[in-house]
């Protein structure tokens, strides 16, 4: 790409991230400042059970506003600079809108009324989760060239079989490692009726989907329903806070007050980075997505490592799954994934088949769940249906914000044949 | 190679056994007892199924409650899974020659009702949460939940230490909203006969029934902002809610939904205050009790209220002693005065 830059000078200039910036600037300035209230708007930085309390801060919203709008318009003028002599556009600058962007959007709903920081992380990473672990089966998956679609029915299996099997052991666990093999055993049917027997692997994914939710509902009906205390209450992970690191303002309570499954997310993104793009064997992984043939010809068996590789990821799916119940709420409820796992799949193209910027990608679905509920919360003056449309709206923006072209694996979804 | 695959499958055989298990109950059949029997009443189920904890439940229970109790009935339950079984499963009940079918749930506004009710002129059909667009084969029986939900508005405020109130509904639909808004209202009542200050803060909708995590972050928020009461209208979601209370530490308590929460699931029962209970079983069994011993099927309206104790606060059992004396009296006045029509519980009392 950059090689292809430097000979041919008389590229044409690439204006679209300029003129994404300069919009979004604009709008900052326009909608966020001089159309916001003169009125101040309070940050609650800690809840009056912290380690350590910081004061609140008050600020005027519109004051805010505008000079979030000036910042954001000098680093749209950077980018036009930087494009103008077809350079490409620093990431910084795209970051430093987008955080005025959501900073400016959050205190214009909150003038007049708090704002607690603390909340929006920490339900942030809270929406986020599952969709994280969802992303990285996607992820592995797509890399070595099996579309997941049925990531929904492992998180659904997961949540059940850890509720279920938690419950009468009587073991978080047993309800943890239950939940891995039942996302496992779900991308196993989806792996060898895909892999072994080609058969379209979309069509696969949505029959196990659809045949996850059955069974979970079924069985919620007839056992769990009946009898709760007995097969449906498994508890949940002990919240660990870590020592010293917990009490730092802000990011402590969010970061390093979790469950198991939560510090687990945060250990399996840089891990699942690292194996695929840093190691032997996530070459040989990526391989398989790219180019199976030329895989195959340098005598890598690619059908019996897709099969273990896919078989992977529904396991570290049945774990986003085992996050639902044992890492959040206990007990099991029909169709609790709703929808999460396709959440995710979008997610894997958002991050560009990337564990990293996928994590960042859920964030930013988990931030605009948290937006929708904390702009009702502070009593927004905005009619309730356009906040429904946030996530929607910050979605789309994020797309063609952030996505330039997004290149998938080449051989995603192709059945392997040995000639 | 061969060896994953021989574990795969039999693996597969498992899963699909278990789904053919589940597509079984798409026409549930109680054992049948073809001597006594002279009356068939039968139900068809939302897709919530017939442990949903919620009306799908109390509904079959009703039906369950007419079997046992009256001699001569017996009772067929036909599950739907999805808004796809719905017709299909009327036809059936139709095919089977039902005396009286239930149909359970707004839900069967989309139109499937509407196509057997009126391809089968000589059925009886009664639809719940429903009404009747001029047919004459349809009873629908509905319910003030505005009634008992401003009681338990009331009480909420009134157990309240911190004055802050909340409540979330599953989806913006008559029928959540309706809980809601006799919630809100009886707050603010409480706000004036007591003089303090009271807060219900905006209502929230997680967006469908299901969503463990939303309606989780709702409830954080909620008592992020000093709620200690809050009220869930959304199904079997209050697990969400009794767990965000678990973590917070805080002394904050939920209510119930449709059922008695704290009977039905033990479980639960030491954050619930009370349960806003819709009581369909009875609903249920009086209109097949009234069918049975020969009354005639009428198509006017059965509408639970607080009068008719179609709908009615559960007990406070372990909450009994927090709850003073002096409110309890207050709810029974305040009950009589719904009864009698002086408050109206869908009505801002500010």
């Amino acid at each position: 790409m950059t090689l292809e830059r430097q000979f041919d000078a008389a590229a044409p200039i690439q204006w679209k991230m300029p003129i994404i910036l300069s919009v979004a600037a604009l709008v900052i300035l326009g909608f966020f400042g001089f159309g916001v209230d003169s009125n101040d708007v309070v940050f609650r930085w800690s809840n009056d059970t912290d380690a350590i309390v910081l004061a609140n801060t008050a600020i005027n919203a519109q004051l805010l506003g505008i000079v979030l709008g000036a910042i954001s318009v000098l680093a749209a003028a950077a980018s036009i600079w930087f494009a103008a002599r077809r350079k490409q556009v620093p990431w910084y600058l795209s970051l430093i809108v987008g955080f005025s962007f959501i900073v400016g959007l959050i205190s214009s709903v909150g003038v007049g009324t708090n704002v607690n920081v603390v909340f929006i992380l920490s339900s942030t990473v809270a929406l986020s989760t599952v969709i994280v672990f969802g992303s990285l089966a996607g992820i592995i998956g797509e890399r070595v060239g099996v579309v997941n679609i049925a990531i929904e029915g492992q998180l659904l299996m997961g949540a059940f079989v850890a509720a279920f099997l938690g419950t009468i052991t009587g073991s978080l666990w047993v309800a943890l490692i239950a939940a891995t093999l039942g996302g496992a055993l779900v991308s196993m049917v989806l792996a060898v009726f895909s892999i072994k027997y080609l058969v379209d692997q979309i069509i696969v994914g949505v029959v196990l989907n659809v045949l996850v939710s059955g069974i979970t509902a079924f069985f919620f009906s007839t056992v769990m329903s009946k009898n709760g205390v007995g097969t449906n209450f498994p508890g949940t992970f002990p919240i660990i806070s870590i020592p010293f690191l917990s009490d730092i303002p802000v990011i402590g309570p969010v970061l390093f007050s979790q469950r198991l499954t939560t510090y687990l997310m945060f250990i399996l993104v840089p891990l699942v980075w690292f194996v695929l793009f840093k190691t032997k064997l996530g070459l040989r992984l990526r391989s398989m997505g790219e180019h199976p043939l030329a895989a195959d010809t340098v005598g890598l068996n690619v059908n019996r490592t897709r099969f273990w590789a896919v078989t992977l990821a529904g396991l570290i799916a049945g774990l986003g799954g085992a996050a639902l119940t044992v890492g959040s709420v206990g007990s099991f409820v029909k169709e609790m994934s709703a929808g999460q796992g396709f959440i995710a799949l979008a997610v894997v193209i958002l991050g560009r088949w990337h564990p990293i910027y996928a994590a960042a990608a859920a964030l930013l679905f988990g931030f605009a769940g948290t937006f929708r509920i904390w702009a009702v919360q502070a009593g927004a003056e905005i009619p309730s249906d356009l906040i429904q449309t946030t996530p929607y709206l910050v979605t789309l923006l994020a797309v063609t914000i952030l996505v330039g072209k997004s290149v998938a694996p080449a051989s995603v979804g192709k059945a392997y044949e040995k000639q | 190679m061969n060896k994953i695959t021989k574990a795969s499958i039999s693996g597969l055989a498992i899963i699909s056994s278990a789904a053919l298990l589940a597509g079984c109950a798409g026409g549930t059949t109680e054992p049948t007892d073809p001597v006594e029997t002279s009356f068939l009443a039968c139900g068809v189920s939302d897709e919530g199924s017939w442990s949903d904890r919620s009306f799908n439940q109390a509904a079959y229970e009703g039906l369950e409650k007419a079997k046992a109790e009256i001699a001569g009935v017996d009772i067929k339950g036909f599950e739907s899974h999805g808004p796809s079984d719905f017709g299909p499963n009327l036809d059936q009940a139709v095919a089977d020659g039902c005396d009286v079918i239930f149909a359970v749930g707004f839900n069967f506004s989309d139109g499937s009702l509407k196509t057997a009710v009126e391809a089968n002129a000589a059925s009886h059909f009664v639809w719940i949460d429903g009404w009747n667009e001029g047919w004459d084969n349809l009873k629908p029986i509905s319910y003030k939940m505005a009634e008992s939900s401003y009681l338990s508005g009331y009480l909420a405020a009134a157990y309240s230490k911190t004055g802050v109130v909340a409540t979330y509904g599953g989806m913006d639909i008559p029928a959540v909203t309706d809980f809601m808004l006799g919630f809100e209202n009886g707050a603010h009542q409480y706000g004036i006969d007591s003089g303090k200050s009271i807060t219900v803060l905006p209502w929230q909708f997680v967006g469908d029934f299901g969503n463990t995590q939303v309606a989780k972050s709702i409830s954080d928020g909620f008592i992020a902002d000093n709620a200690d009461v809050i009220f869930p209208v959304a199904g079997s979601l209050f697990t969400a809610t009794y767990e965000s209370i678990k973590e917070s530490g805080k002394d904050v308590v939920f209510m119930g939904v449709d059922k008695d929460v704290a009977l039905t699931s033990p479980e639960y029962a030491d954050l619930t205050l009370t349960s806003v209970e819709k009581r369909m079983t009875q609903a249920v069994f009086d209109v097949v009790k009234d069918l049975s011993s020969g009354g005639a099927f009428t198509t006017t309206d059965y509408v639970g209220t607080l009068a008719n104790d179609g709908t009615g606060l559960s007990d406070f059992y372990d909450f009994d002693g927090k709850v003073d004396s002096a409110i309890k009296a207050k709810l029974e006045e305040l009950k009589s005065a719904i009864i009698a029509g002086t408050i109206d519980p869908t009505k801002d009392p500010r």
